[in-house]
């Protein structure tokens, strides 16, 4: 084929081009069409007011923001959480995922499924009034490591708060791990059979045919939903918080989030929620562009976006 | 031969044990997630005295039906169950369709402009307006108090076409060549290769939106006035949030009443999750491994 | 291009076109499927109707809503709380609202972003009601709402019959005027008149109390030795117990405890008084540090959330507690009695301030719980502020708490009012029915607790009666210290947002100091926290707002 023009490159993939303009249509009217309501991140804006209506205060909202020494500490708690989920809740449904996929198919592989991603209806409402229960004195927990000989006597592990970052990434990750290995798992079901079969005879136990077929197939997602999670870093779960923070954790366990909804939104004052709002925003886009550039490497030069 | 006969062998045993350990750890962690949602479940049943004292552990303690009944009493219930299945229904099909189809789109490289559309909907993933710009575009496209509220918004999301796009790019150049040389258009290629080779995520997809659809209740609550549009997790939050005010005019009522605030919670959860349970085993079945590439020739 | 190519982009430009179509045609038909929709969003407002149209001539003898000859109307209110109900016309308090004033009223719910998009729409519903009497929305009236005093010169003159003078005034807005009337505003009168009851109590399990000798609690050797007695003869009970610390709150231990041993409300000249540095209550604080280190006090009433501690009270789980809020805790208290009423919770004297000071338990003050304004929008003001007439006067009150005479309520030889029966027993067996059919005690917004007081037949139940009695004549008002707070927004909010999250610390860690040279270093602590956080800004803003109060108190 000859070089052809861009404009008869163009109109050969027609077809295609149509597929995608009607979400370019949607992502301008549902997403951009509302995004000057981030203007209220350089306003002073209240309930009473409106878009037109509110003053601007440039870059007021951040120089306040910034300059509270309790939003850093924030900061900080929410970084620490973040990281030890990462560190614990990001391998966790991957491996799930496998081992789960390795079990022989009959009733008590979809039972193990099923129950695994039950966790994740409840609410933190519900879910938090039962941790609650179990750290009691009174709870289980304690009991559990009174008789493993841990303790000597229950300790109430929600009053201590270097305890929190643990309780809180452990109690999320219980919640969440099952129904994060369901994206895993379709990757996984989706590779060739005949790979393994030609590993088989090759003499390749299980552990190698894991190591060296499933998991560099499920390179891509991986590499998909780690950046998304590098790029969640700086969120945190407002429901959790507010249930399991008390007054003696309070210093380690205020995230972001909560501060943000105890000094911005119960006040009123939107200003100030929207203003954190896009700053975590901007980082975290930063964030994602940069892990993918790096993950890139590791994918054949290709971009997950 | 002998070398391979015992090297056989021992992958017998090394996968045997493997197996075993596997079913092991499976059954452990079973039992730590069974545990308390077994005793959520067990709790919905119970009354709301025995919940207030504590204490239920593998067995309701005075077994009632009152928590559900509180929920089912009001007869409009139903009427929310129908715009609640209306909503998931409608709202994954077209969700799914529209997301793959801007996703095979995307899969391909040689598409002109790709990394302007890239940009564009990256962007969308971190930045939004917010709920008061919404709320004023909703209003001037007349989404508001109207059943397309729940779809429309809902059509297309960026992460899901990202997931999607990285899958389709996995699926052999080759099984598209082959069939453009047969005649096939760029739908044709896309409706009769592409999307039955992709079950298993078109089915996550369709799990994961099927579940915000049935569980979303933020769209009703902000965006819905009449009641006659309400999907379940509207009601139930509406009873939840009821029940408060009963104790709240009527403190004596606390005594009396077989139920509490919490115990209807419980309730709710359980039956919010109960469809999804009752579904997945229908997408299971795309979760089996290899049945994607079944009837594919090399 | 190849056929198959022409074929496959006809095909693409189907899709694409139903598509976009679909879209963009939602706008006309939805418009048809949305009769209540309001046509034209601009936030032009209404104008009032002039006098010499007037429907009738208002009298100031006579509620407007008698007067006013137009059948019909439709108010649409707006009220900001999740849990209202929003039924109208079904119950005999709200029919009897639609009858006497022939209005029908649409209700709508939200939080403050709802709120907020109804003002960015311009399509401020005709009533509005808030939560805060302080929040901006209320403060900003004057730019959104209609004066109260207009609307009642020109329509409705009876309404100064029935709204109180002190609470207009002390709503008053800078331009004089009053925008929005309160629910539950208390008045220097109502305080006095002596029938208002208290929220907070020191509560001890009866059959306890009787096993240790029913001792005296009033100084810290008698109720640590107390205490102690508690815990030989009945382990298994946790003996003291306080108001969860969820949500960094300072449960039944912060100001409520200070109310309780009658700390000072400001100093003698008027000024801000920091009641959580009082000496005679940090005193007390150490001393519940002394009973947490005797193993007095559990670790689990600090991390409990409020549903954990309801469970405790249920199961009789503490001997002694602190309970505010209770009201809230009633269901609690009653299931206790249920289980074993031996077990019952007695209000008893406790902690006593060294001092001689007499307690001051605090209730609603004059700044109401709601407040409820009339929108600039609103399509038939005159209507509006007969409704508020009527809800605010007693007429409205009875039906707000006893419903219709004859129907759900009588009144007895002694002109005293009581719900008929068989409603109390729907209420006793059947709550959530009750609530649907007869809604007695739900229309609150305008509510005030002065006609069942004055006029009800004691109905109220039977866990909490003990402790009104004692609670009677130890309430006492606290409107110098009502709205000090600084405005919304500000550096000194934040800043003092921030000190009483810091103070919630501050008292749990004293609590569980484990010797007094950690206590000791805490309150020291906390004291540097305070210079370091803008205290004394915050306390001249304190200051400048208390002499505004007690000047808008004098002027009544």
């Amino acid at each position: 084929m000859g070089r052809k023009g861009f404009i008869s490159r163009l109109r050969s993939q027609m077809p295609l081009q149509m597929m995608v303009w009607p979400g370019i249509v949607f992502m301008i009217i549902f997403c951009y069409l509302p995004i000057y309501g981030l203007s209220v991140a350089f306003k002073h804006y209240t309930v009473v007011d409106t878009f037109q209506s509110a003053p601007w205060v440039r870059f007021e909202n951040f120089k306040i923001a910034f300059a509270d020494k309790f939003f850093w500490d924030s900061v900080g708690n929410t970084l620490a959480i973040s990281f030890l989920k990462l560190l614990i809740g990001f391998p966790l449904p991957i491996l799930l995922a496998v081992l789960i996929s390795e079990l022989p198919s009959g009733r008590f592989k979809k039972t193990v499924q099923t129950i695994s991603y039950l966790p994740h209806f409840l609410s933190w409402v519900v879910l938090g009034g039962m941790v609650i229960n179990w750290l009691s004195t009174t709870g289980i927990f304690p009991a559990m490591l009174k008789s493993l000989g841990v303790v000597g006597k229950p300790v109430n592990y929600l009053v201590q708060p270097d305890k929190y970052w643990l309780i809180a990434v452990l109690s999320d990750v219980w919640k969440e791990a099952g129904w994060n290995t369901i994206l895993y798992l379709a990757v996984i079901t989706s590779i060739n059979p005949t790979y393994y079969e030609a590993a088989r005879i090759d003499g390749a136990g299980k552990l190698r045919q894991i190591w060296s077929i499933t998991l560099p197939l499920m390179r891509r997602i991986i590499a998909l939903t780690f950046t998304l999670t590098i790029g969640g870093l700086l969120g945190s779960n407002l429901d959790q918080t507010l249930v399991l923070m008390n007054a003696i954790n309070r210093p380690k366990a205020e995230v972001i989030n909560s501060y943000v909804f105890n000094i911005g939104l119960a006040q009123g004052d939107f200003s100030y929620a929207t203003a954190v709002g896009l700053a975590i925003s901007i980082v975290s886009l930063i964030l994602v562009l940069s892990t993918n550039a790096l993950t890139r490497r590791l994918n054949d030069k290709e971009s997950i976006f | 031969m002998m070398i391979m006969q015992r090297r056989k062998r021992s992958i017998i045993h090394e996968n045997r044990l493997f197996n075993t350990i596997n079913v092991m750890l499976m059954l452990l962690l079973t039992l730590l997630i069974a545990y308390p949602v077994w005793n959520l479940i067990v709790s919905s049943f119970s009354d709301a005295r025995h919940l207030t004292e504590g204490g239920i552990t593998l067995y309701p303690k005075g077994f009632t039906l009152e928590n559900y009944r509180a929920v089912f009493r009001d007869t409009t219930i139903w009427r929310a169950f129908g715009i609640s299945i209306a909503k998931t229904v409608l709202g994954v099909l077209t969700h799914v369709f529209f997301c793959s189809m801007v996703a095979f789109a995307m899969s391909k490289r040689y598409l002109i402009g790709r990394k302007l559309y890239s940009t564009i909907g990256i962007i969308t993933m971190f930045f939004g307006g917010g709920m008061v710009p919404t709320y004023l575009l909703y209003r001037q496209l007349g989404l508001l108090n109207n059943f397309w509220v729940y779809i429309l918004p809902q059509l297309f999301s960026y992460y899901d076409m990202i997931i999607l796009m990285n899958f389709f790019r996995d699926i052999p150049v080759s099984l598209e060549e082959s069939a453009v040389i047969d005649g096939a258009g760029t739908w044709q290629v896309f409706l009769r290769i592409v999307l039955p080779l992709s079950l298993p995520v078109l089915a996550t997809i369709a799990l994961f939106n099927g579940v915000f659809q049935w569980n979303d209740y933020m769209t009703a609550r902000m965006f819905v006035n009449r009641e006659e549009l309400y999907p379940v997790q509207m009601k139930l939050y509406e009873i939840i949030v009821q029940s408060q005010t009963t104790l709240m005019s009527n403190p004596s009522a606390g005594a009396v009443l077989p139920t509490t605030t919490r115990s209807i919670q419980l309730a709710t959860i359980v039956l919010t999750a109960l469809p999804i349970v009752l579904v997945y085993p229908f997408l299971q079945k795309y979760f089996v491994k290899g049945m994607t590439l079944g009837a594919v020739k090399e | 291009m190849s056929q198959k190519n022409i074929h496959n982009v006809r095909f693409s430009k189907i899709i694409a076109i139903i598509v976009v179509c679909v879209m963009l045609s939602i706008p006309f038909v939805s418009c048809s499927n949305n009769p209540s929709q309001q046509v034209d969003g601009t936030p032009s407002p209404q104008k009032t109707e002039p006098a010499s149209d007037a429907r009738y001539i208002p009298d100031p003898e006579k509620p407007a809503y008698q007067l006013d000859p137009k059948e019909d109307t439709t108010l649409t209110w707006y009220v900001n709380a999740d849990w209202w109900n929003t039924d109208f016309g079904n119950d005999p308090v709200t029919r009897t609202i639609k009858e006497k004033l022939k209005v029908n009223i649409e209700f709508t719910t939200g939080d403050d972003t709802k709120l907020n998009s109804l003002f960015g729409s311009g399509e401020l519903p005709d009533i509005v009601t808030v939560f805060d009497t302080q929040s901006v929305t209320a403060k900003k009236a004057a730019s959104w709402a209609l004066p109260l005093n207009d609307l009642a010169d020109q329509y409705d003159p009876y309404f100064y019959k029935v709204a109180d003078p002190q609470t207009l005034s002390w709503h008053q807005l800078e331009d004089g005027k009053t925008y929005g009337y309160p629910s539950y505003s208390n008045t220097v009168e109502d305080y006095e008149a002596g029938w208002l009851q208290p929220t907070d109590f020191f509560v001890i399990r009866e059959d306890i109390y009787k096993a240790i000798g029913e001792p005296g609690m009033a100084t810290e050797e008698e109720f640590l030795n107390a205490l102690r007695k508690i815990k030989e003869q009945f382990p298994d009970v946790l003996p003291l117990g306080m108001r969860s610390f969820a949500g960094g709150s300072t449960g039944s231990m912060g100001n409520k405890f200070q109310d309780f041993l009658g700390v000072p409300l400001s100093n003698e000249d008027g000024t801000y008084y920091d009641r959580n540095l009082d000496p005679e209550y940090l005193r007390w604080i150490g001393t519940f540090n002394k009973a947490y280190r005797e193993g007095l006090i559990s670790d689990d009433t600090f991390a409990d959330d409020n549903t954990a501690f309801e469970e405790k009270v249920a199961g009789g789980r503490y001997a002694a507690m602190f309970i505010s809020g209770a009201p809230q805790l009633s269901g609690a208290l009653q299931k206790n009695i249920a289980a074993d009423p031996v077990c019952k919770y007695i209000a008893v004297d406790g902690p006593k301030s060294s001092l001689g000071n007499e307690p001051t338990l605090s209730q609603s003050g004059i700044s109401g719980w709601t407040i409820t304004f009339i929108s600039k929008n609103c399509k038939d003001p005159a209507k509006a502020i007969q409704l508020f007439t009527y809800l605010i006067s007693d007429e409205g009150q009875c039906l707000y708490y006893y419903g219709v005479q004859g129907e759900t309520f009588e009144i007895d030889g002694n002109g005293k009012y009581t719900i008929l029966p068989e409603v109390l027993k729907e209420r006793d067996t059947n709550p959530d029915n009750y609530k649907k059919v007869y809604r007695l005690g739900e229309f609150c917004l305008f509510g005030h607790d002065s006609f069942p007081a004055l006029h009800g037949k004691d109905t109220g139940i039977e866990a909490t009666r003990q402790m009104v009695e004692w609670g009677k004549g130890k309430v006492k008002p606290q409107f110098l210290l009502e709205n000090i707070n600084p405005a919304e927004g500000t550096a000194e909010a934040r800043n003092l947002t921030n000190i009483n999250a810091q103070w919630a610390t501050t008292l749990a860690t004293l609590l569980r100091a484990p010797d007094d040279a950690a206590f000791d270093q805490t309150l020291e602590e906390y004291k540097t926290f305070l210079k370091n956080t803008g205290w004394d800004e915050i306390v001249k803003g304190f200051n400048e707002k208390m002499k505004a109060n007690a000047e808008k108190l004098k002027l009544n």
